[in-house]
Parts: C-alpha cells; structure tokens; sequence
C-alpha cells in the first residue's frame, strides 16, 4: 500500500513537471547560442514518505538568472588571394566577411586602412601605402561593388550568426611600379543594435552582473586588433602590374661594295642595318605609340632594304636584286628574347606604319604591318613579348 | 447522564486541531530550495583560487551549478525522498557532474518516461538504430537518497550544466 502511494505521488509529480517544461532537450542548433535575454530556470520537486505513507510532492522556488551578450565578432578576407591593380587605378576594391559570431544582434562599425610598409601577406611584402582608402557594405549581396548601390558605410542589425560583405576601396598612386604591393586592414567594432544609424560603442561589463543583460566580449584577436576588445580585424593586399618597356638599338654591317657581304667593311659606300627593340619585361601589357630616330648626316636611309647578298657589286642602294623590303623596313615580334638577325628576311618586310622624311625615320607601332608582327596588335605589346624593327642606311 | 462540553470548548478544540492541520499545511515539513552558481577564479593574497558566485555573465558555453538542498524541518524523520530536476531548457548536462551524498542517482532521456543509469539509457539515431544517450541528451536527472532524514537534518543533491 504504502508503496502505491509513493509510486503516485512520485508520478503526479513528474507528470505535472513533465507538463510544465514540454519541449526539454530541443538542441539549439544556432551555432551563436541562446540568445541574450533569455531567462533560464531550475527548479527541482522532492517527493518523500513520513511512517512509510506518501506525501505531497514539494516544488522549490525556481532559480533563475538572465542569459547576457556574448559578443563576438571576426572579420575574414574575400578570396585568399590579392587583388591586381595598375598604376593610377581609382577605386581598386578588396572584399571582406563580417560574421556575428555572438548571441545577440549588433551593429558594426568599419574601419579600413594601411598596413605599414614590410607586413607580409600571401607570400607578398607591403612597400607602398595606397590613398582615399574608405569602405562600403555590400548591399545586395553579389560580392561587386557597385558605388551608386553600396554606399552604407557601417554593418546595421546583424542578427546573430549573419554575415555581411563589406568592400575596402582605395586608389593606387600613378608612381607605382611593376610589383609593388600595398597590404590593407578592415576592422570591425561592436556596437550596440536597435536604433536608427549607427548604435552606441559596445562596452565590456566589468562590475558584477545586473539583474538585466551584460555584456561579455569574446572576441579573439585580429590582424590588426587584441582578443576581447569587441573587433576584429583581418587584411587583404593589391598588388601593382604593369609594363617595363627597354629600347634597344644594335647596328650590323650589311655589306660593302668591294666585299660584299663577306666580313664587310664600315668605308663610305658601306651599308649597315639598325634595328630598334623594344622588351616588354614587366607583368601587363604596353600599348607603344612612336618611335622616332634621326640618322646622323653621314648616312643615308636605304629605300630597299639591301639584303648584302653576293655579287658585291649588288651593294648599292636602290638594288633590284638585293632587296628585301619595298618600304626599306622589316620587323619581326614574338615572346621572350628578340629573334631578329641581320640582314633579315624578305618574309619580315614592313608594308606600313613607317615613315622616312629626310634624316627623320618614323615607326608608327598601332598601324605597323608585316608579316611576322602578328602578337602586335595595335601596337599593343603583350607582357614578355618584342618587337623589332630594322633598316639600313649607306654610309656617304 | 452524558458529559456534554460546552459549545466554546467544542469550538476552541475545533479551532486547536484545524490550527494544528493548517500548520501541517502551510509549513511544507521538507524544505527544498535550488540555487544556481558559477565558479570564477579570483586571486587572493597573491593566490589564485576558485569561488562560487551567482551566475554573473551567463552567456552560451557558461558552466553552471545547480544545487538542490533539501531540509527536513518537522519533527518526523522522512523516508523514500526522491528528488527529481529537469535539465533547464537552453542547457546540456555536463556528464558525470550529478552529484550527492547517500543516494542513487538515474537520468532520463526521453522527457521523463523512463529513468536508468547511464549505461543503459538509449535513444534512436537518425540512421533508425539505438545509440546510447550522450549526456547532453538527458532530459532529467532523479535522486533517490537512501534511508530516512530525520528530523533536523538536511541533504544536498545538485549537478552542472553549460548554457547552449
């Protein structure tokens, strides 16, 4: 009998308990956890017999206390890679994550900036500071920065475990050179949500607990920021290309009157070929405008491109036999190291884009034609890439 | 010739025994409170050591103590005391923390249908198949202190959670 009852009173209990807190054990499954405010409650019911009879179960008060801000935030780069700009380039943009990695919504404040010079990252080293750097939110979401759309300037109402792509833009100085490397920081401070524009500082309770919500920072520590300090920070780096154009200019004896083309000789009557290179050895394209050379008095612009060839007596300018281009040019382009030789080929031979009035000689990059520039185009020359272009002149 | 008693004391013993029954009421003969800590480590003379607090900043992955005293505060011993605690929602028990003095201790981790050692609790995967229930699924935990509290004397059960 006595047991009966206790088995009642115990399961009367439990019952009305199990009624009370329906919903036990639902795993949160929010990785930022239980939210800020939320009050959590414990409450514990015995049940007992006096003289082997069954009492009342008898329910504690609850003990309960508040759930308070964890804040936490952290800030990641874009891509895992740098961004490539060019010398005088405006608004060169590096992509960032803002995460909110706490339990309770918050609005961020941004701030982008600098590296100082020597910081490495991606295997790069900072030698340049960009300038105008500022920062935007990506408002639509798609990853571009598209000025007239993203032009919050802070994260607003970031719920709890939210993210939010946010744009450093900057302009890089025309003085920059192939390779130079800019590193750029984006930190991001907590600030309290729940108000129109940007909320007040996040501030780190240090007194005891109040009977409302706390705040406690969790945060670790950034690129550029300590651990617990409500940010979080990370960096990105642009990296400049461009083109590192040298001009070459050799002179080949071609052929001389007496000897033709067998070891000839620099005499008056002499002809000697002039070829002008130009090397693309940097990382971007060059687009080449003109090139101009003045030939000294002593020499004279041969018309026909005399290719030296024997009989010696062939070695006069105007030739008919000899010659190997009807403008007196031949030009050749390609990758890596110049392929031109002396006294050239009739299958280089220039068709246009040169020009000869006087001593003046002319070469008009964007509209040269022969047959063996096909990797100039427009006169745009591919990062690696030569050109060369050649005459001869008589010696007088 | 029947004693008859007059009315004023039929009505005072009346009022003696439903004073003595509504003590018996008022007054729960066991007292049982619950209270909830934080262990924080604080340095004193130059040492650090732990003290017990009230749960000051409490956020997600915050351990908490859970303690359950009971009191026997009548004047009969009390036996078969079984105290039963539910898991506060938006926490997980952290297992092997339930604590006691002179007792049995069970868990449940169906919402409080049935109640087992640890070992034997199972619970049904998503792949269909029974796993045994991890700590962090328990629903309740129960105490059965063994033998009788007598009058006066007090017991503690108690056990840790971490908020979610």
């Amino acid at each position: 009998m006595k047991s009966n009852k206790t088995k009642t009173a115990f399961k009367l209990a439990a019952l009305l308990v199990t009624a009370i807190l329906s919903g036990l054990a639902s795993l949160n499954a929010v990785a930022a956890g239980t939210a800020s405010g939320t009050t959590i409650s414990n409450q514990a019911v015995l049940g007992y017999t006096v003289g082997g009879v069954g009492q009342t179960g008898i329910t504690s008060a609850a003990a309960t206390f508040v759930v308070d801000n964890k804040v936490n935030v952290t800030v990641t780069e874009g891509n895992a890679t740098f961004t490539t700009v060019v010398p005088g380039q405006l608004a060169a943009v590096t992509t960032f994550t803002v995460t909110n990695n706490g339990n309770t919504t918050q609005d961020y404040a941004l701030a982008g900036a600098n590296v100082a010079t020597a910081q490495t990252l991606f295997g790069l080293t900072d030698n340049f500071q960009t300038s105008n750097v500022r920062v935007f939110v990506d408002s639509n979401a798609n990853a571009i920065y598209e000025p007239l759309l993203d032009t919050a300037t802070f994260v607003d109402e970031l719920a709890a475990n939210g993210t939010a792509t946010v744009f450093v833009v900057t302009d890089i100085p025309l003085a920059q050179v192939n390779n130079d490397v800019a590193l750029v920081s984006l930190t991001a401070t907590t600030h309290d949500a729940g108000a129109v524009g940007l909320g007040a500082l996040t501030l780190d309770l240090l007194a005891a607990d109040t009977v409302g919500v706390d705040v406690v920072f969790a945060d670790a520590a950034g690129s550029d920021d300590a651990a617990k300090d409500g940010k979080h920070s990370a960096r990105d780096a642009y990296k400049v290309v461009s083109a590192i154009i040298s001009v070459a200019k050799t002179v080949t004896p071609i052929c001389d009157p007496l000897n033709g083309n067998a070891f000839p000789k620099n005499i008056p009557t002499s002809a000697v070929q002039y070829a002008i290179t130009i090397t693309n050895t940097g990382s971007a394209a060059a687009t080449l405008g003109q090139a101009t050379d003045t030939l000294s008095a002593a020499v004279l612009f041969d018309p026909k491109l005399n290719s030296g060839a024997l009989p010696a007596t062939n070695c006069v300018s105007g030739n008919v036999a000899n010659t190997l281009s009807a403008s007196g040019f031949g030009a050749v382009s390609g990758t890596g190291a110049t392929t031109y030789a002396a006294p050239g080929l009739a299958a280089q031979a220039v068709t246009a884009g040169v020009a000869v009035v006087g001593q003046g000689i002319t070469i008009d990059y964007p509209t040269l034609v022969s047959p063996a520039t096909a990797s100039l185009l427009s006169g745009v020359l591919p990062a690696g890439d030569f050109i060369t272009v050649y005459f001869n002149a008589f010696v007088q | 010739m029947k004693t008859r008693y007059p009315l004023p004391v039929f009505i005072l013993f009346a009022a003696l025994c439903s004073y003595a029954f509504n003590t018996q009421a008022a007054t729960a003969p066991i007292k049982v409170s619950s209270l909830a800590e934080v262990e924080v480590e604080v340095v004193e003379s130059g040492k650090k050591i732990i003290r017990r607090g009230t749960p000051d900043k409490a956020v997600p992955g915050t351990e908490v103590i859970f303690t359950d005293t009971f009191e026997n505060v009548s004047d009969k011993a009390a036996g078969d005391i079984v105290i039963n605690n539910p898991i506060p929602e938006n926490m997980k028990y952290k297992g092997g923390s339930a604590f006691c003095t002179n007792c049995a201790i069970v868990f449940s981790a169906d919402g409080g249908k049935t109640f087992d050692v640890a070992e034997n609790l199972k619970l049904r995967g998503a792949d269909g198949k029974l796993h045994t229930a991890l700590p962090g699924q328990y629903t309740h935990i129960r105490w059965s202190y063994q033998g009788q509290l007598a009058a006066g004397k007090s017991g503690e059960v108690g056990f840790r959670a971490v908020i979610n």
